[in-house]
């Protein structure tokens, strides 16, 4: 099944600065959205106000067609989010963490047969590499059954073999999946995105390419 | 959910405990003393256990925010529950009064 997900003209402001303007973006099964923008452009914020952990000052937001409001993305589990900080319980092993995620024994084999997962499941989280533990919480998240799957910077201190890994476990979820991702390592995004949006001064531009960065002035 | 609740409510009770061995020797019964401690961890126990969770582990809040579970649903729940055990636990203690 095809499911799209669309975003209309979404606004933020924090007291009087506005962060977003008029945002807009759709997204459907199979596409993988790249988000950029400078620091403080207000990416995190959007992906926030799509996951109904922050109030927006106006969007309207619907999928497949009918609006929803945001405060139900939670309960009706429409979203995956991958937020940029580690959000699993330090104290637990791995193979404690991975039953709190799935209770069926074959959705708990898949995490425990995935590339690298066997190596650290008696390790507690409190211990594992930034590269780990990314990974991790990449698998825990992207296998739940959200039709859709925000990003918050999974390359980020990412050594290059996770990388190359969690590329391609995002190419396998297209299938199923539409996927919103947003990283400074625009090399590595640009690698997986299907099309790219730029937040700037508030309001998303379509990119096309490196050079649209440029002229963007998200790089130099 | 019952991992968050788990959490909460060792905060809570942590907290509590203290209380109460901190205001038992001012009691005029150790059972009174336990009362009390029971009355303040089924009013405020759950609440101080959340703010606790807020301050070291707030960001196991998506964790469950991933499942399904809203930050509402987990607080309420677990304030359900524990004003419904502090009611039991007084229930029990107050046989031995």
């Amino acid at each position: 099944m095809i499911n799209e997900l669309q975003l209309i003209s979404a606004q933020k402001s924090f007291g009087s600065k506005e962060v977003l303007k008029d945002v807009s973006f759709t997204l459907q099964t199979g596409d993988i959205l790249g988000l950029f923008g400078a620091n403080g452009s207000g990416k995190s914020t959007l992906l926030k106000i799509l996951f109904g952990t922050l109030k927006a000052t106006k969007a309207t937001l619907t999928i497949n067609g009918s609006p929803i409001s945001l405060e139900k993305i939670i309960p009706s589990q429409y979203i995956g989010y991958l937020p940029q900080e580690s959000f699993l319980p330090k104290h637990l092993k791995v193979r404690d963490i991975i039953p709190l995620f799935y209770s069926d024994g074959d959705d708990q084999d898949a995490i425990f047969r995935a590339p690298f997962i066997e190596k650290i499941a008696s390790k507690k989280a409190g211990v594992l590499s930034m590269g780990e533990i990314r990974y991790l919480e990449l698998l825990l998240v992207a296998n739940l059954n959200h039709p859709f799957l925000m990003l918050d910077e999974p390359f980020s201190m990412i050594e290059p073999l996770y990388k190359e890994k969690i590329k391609e476990f995002l190419f396998s979820l297209k299938a199923k999946k539409g996927i919103i991702l947003t990283d400074h390592y625009y090399t590595d995004v640009l690698d997986v995105t299907t099309s790219n949006i730029v937040l700037s001064n508030g309001f998303s531009s379509v990119v096309y390419s490196v050079e649209d960065l440029r002229l963007q002035g998200y790089i130099t | 959910m019952w991992n968050f609740y788990r959490d909460v409510t060792l905060y809570a009770a942590a907290v509590c405990i203290l209380f109460g061995l901190a205001t038992v020797p001012a009691r005029d019964s150790i059972i009174n003393g336990v009362l009390v401690t029971i009355v303040v961890f089924g009013v405020f126990g759950t609440g101080l256990g959340i703010l606790a969770f807020g301050y070291f582990q707030k960001q196991q809040y998506y964790m469950y925010h991933n499942l399904g579970f809203t930050k509402r649903h987990l607080i309420t729940r677990t304030y359900l529950i524990n004003g419904f055990l502090a009611i039991v636990l007084l229930i029990i203690t107050s046989f031995f009064v």
